[in-house]
């Protein structure tokens, strides 16, 4: 079920008690919804950095004035792209995948142009390891994975888009399948199986051994990509959803009206929730 | 092990019953029904309608197969087809029907399809008491002639709806209209019942009002993120929705094996 917490309400006049709430919420791994919030680009900044500091790229989807703020657009204007992410289906996803130290696990994506078809789904990776048995527990825990873009499987960019120079240009990680969140100290899965390349197990006391991706993937795909763990969106102009990028994952449907535009923001919450000490300085989930 | 709506207990059947009336809608995972325990397990609910068309399957004829996909002569095996469903409910079109429960349960998915679920009840209580009042003074004339729930361009040939009884002839109707607002009849609640295309007139007394500006007024009203719900069916999704608190739109069908089984029923037989 879709949680919906004080959401007739604007967002720019939560007090900090509000926001918190909303933060705990997002957390949780499902995502937090707001409607009719008619945001301007330095409204929606603003209230995200009430959550935490945004990431500030500055490539050509970022506008100069708000450069927090990456515009997901399919739209092309004499043949170049206006925005990320393109026109095509996305496959299950979250922010950072591919980076070696994830910090802005937090996503908003507020609407600004709708498009009645185009559908975002998402999954709580957080449910979903507390449903697991024990025994999946104990063997998942003990999974290690490497994780880097690899194009045709997440997303299809072409050969010339500047985006694809993007994704290739991120190192890629090595983590541990299951993480513990930052925040909450909870478990998680991190399943973005797009990504994944390799995985080793590691029996308690053993030697790593190297597990096939494809069994490995199949498997767990079908534990994981649950009705009951989903939530699904389609966006009208001034909703905004909040996402957690450990406790949860995301894919979208093709778009059929090119001109449907999202402001996507990638915070972290330490605006509003700071670290607790013991992950300062630490790269989250590894 | 998920609970199989077959082993509900008669509380657990009411608990369900008023969960969708009170919500609009209600998702059960999981569920492992052969055509004949999910008409089993609707029928505790209520009775079924059962039309005997080219989507009833002979042995559950309560039962409408919902697919896109053709036979081998082109001809669809199942209602709907594959292009989007604009928004509508079960018995639009109709003044008086009692099968105001529909259920789907998805056999086959396809996760690229979305059901939009808009809530007419928590709309209209939204309403400033002015508002209330003046489209609580409203009657429409309601009738599916003509009306398709496929975009005007669409391609739809082979499609076996054009045998449907829709006229009000057909469904015997004996009255033209009804009002706008009316009350849930197990929650008492009110209801703006805004069945866009089948409304063909709308009056304030004896005089009519300019049907256009009726829509244009009412639809950004009804047509809000913050009243609709929207599902993608995974296998073994049972999905129950009320048709006089909702009304709702599918989105096209890319994977053309998508099967859903619908069944619509009334709450008779539910102890509430």
């Amino acid at each position: 079920m879709t949680t919906q917490i004080l959401n007739s309400k604007k967002l720019l006049d939560f007090s900090d008690k509000e926001i918190l709430e909303v933060a705990k919420e997002v957390q949780t791994g499902r995502p937090v919804f707001f409607y009719e919030q008619d945001f301007t680009q330095a409204d929606y900044v603003k209230v995200m950095r009430r959550f935490g500091e945004p990431e500030t790229p500055k490539l050509w989807m970022n506008p100069k004035d708000n450069p927090e703020i990456f515009i997901v657009s399919g739209k092309k204007v004499d043949g170049q792209k206006l925005g990320m992410f393109g026109e095509k289906e996305l496959g299950w996803h979250s922010n950072g995948n591919s980076r070696k130290d994830i910090k802005k696990i937090l996503v908003g994506l507020y609407c600004n142009k709708e498009c009645e078809d185009t559908t975002l789904s998402m999954v709580n990776t957080r449910d979903v390891f507390k449903d697991f048995s024990q025994e999946d527990k104990d063997y998942y825990s003990n999974i290690t994975c490497y994780f880097k873009y690899k194009n045709y499987t997440m997303m299809e960019l072409e050969e010339d888009d500047p985006e694809l120079e993007l994704m290739d240009g991120h190192s890629g990680q090595i983590r541990e399948l299951v993480g513990k969140h930052p925040h909450t100290n909870e478990e998680y899965i991190y399943f973005s199986y797009h990504f994944i390349r390799k995985v080793w197990y590691t029996p308690p006391g053993g030697k790593r051994q190297v597990v096939d991706r494809e069994e490995f993937v199949d498997k767990l795909y079908k534990k994981i990509m649950r009705s009951r763990y989903m939530d699904h969106h389609i966006f009208k102009v001034g909703d905004l959803i909040l996402m957690d990028q450990f406790a949860s994952l995301h894919r979208r449907t093709a778009i059929n009206d090119l001109d449907r535009e999202l402001w996507r923001i990638a915070n972290d919450y330490n605006n509003i929730m700071p670290l607790p000490k013991f992950y300062v300085g630490a790269a989250y989930g590894t | 092990m998920t609970l199989q709506i077959l082993d509900y207990s008669d509380e657990e059947i009411t608990k369900l019953n008023l969960e969708i009336i009170k919500n609009g809608y209600a998702v059960l995972h999981d569920q492992k029904l052969t055509q004949r325990e999910y008409v089993e397990a609707v029928s505790r609910m209520g009775e079924c309608d059962s039309w005997g068309y080219f989507m009833n399957p002979k042995d559950n004829p309560e039962i409408s197969i919902v697919s896109g996909q053709l036979d081998e002569d082109g001809k669809a095996i199942g209602m709907f087809r594959d292009q989007e469903l604009e928004w509508h409910a079960n018995g639009a079109g109709r003044h008086k029907f009692k099968e105001i429960c529909v259920g789907l349960y998805c056999v086959e998915e396809c996760i690229d399809t979305t059901l939009s679920i808009c809530n007419q009840c928590d709309m209209f209580a939204e309403l400033s008491k002015e508002e209330q009042d003046y489209y609580r003074s409203i009657d429409i004339g309601l009738d599916a002639t003509g009306v398709s729930l496929w975009p005007e361009d669409s391609d739809y040939k082979g499609a076996g709806e054009a045998d449907f009884g829709v006229s009000p002839d057909f469904y015997k109707e004996d009255v033209d209209r009804r009002p706008l607002i009316q009350k849930h009849p197990v929650d008492g609640r009110e209801y703006c019942y805004f069945l866009i295309q089948y409304i063909k007139k709308a009056y304030v007394g004896d005089e009519e009002i300019d049907i256009d500006k009726f829509y244009d007024d009412l639809w950004p009203k009804m047509f809000r993120s913050k009243y609709m719900f929207h599902h993608v069916f995974r296998r073994g999704d049972l999905l129950f929705m009320d048709q006089l608190h909702t009304i709702h739109r599918r989105s096209p069908i890319k994977y053309k094996e998508r099967q859903l089984w619908r069944t619509a029923f009334d709450y008779s037989n539910t102890k509430f």
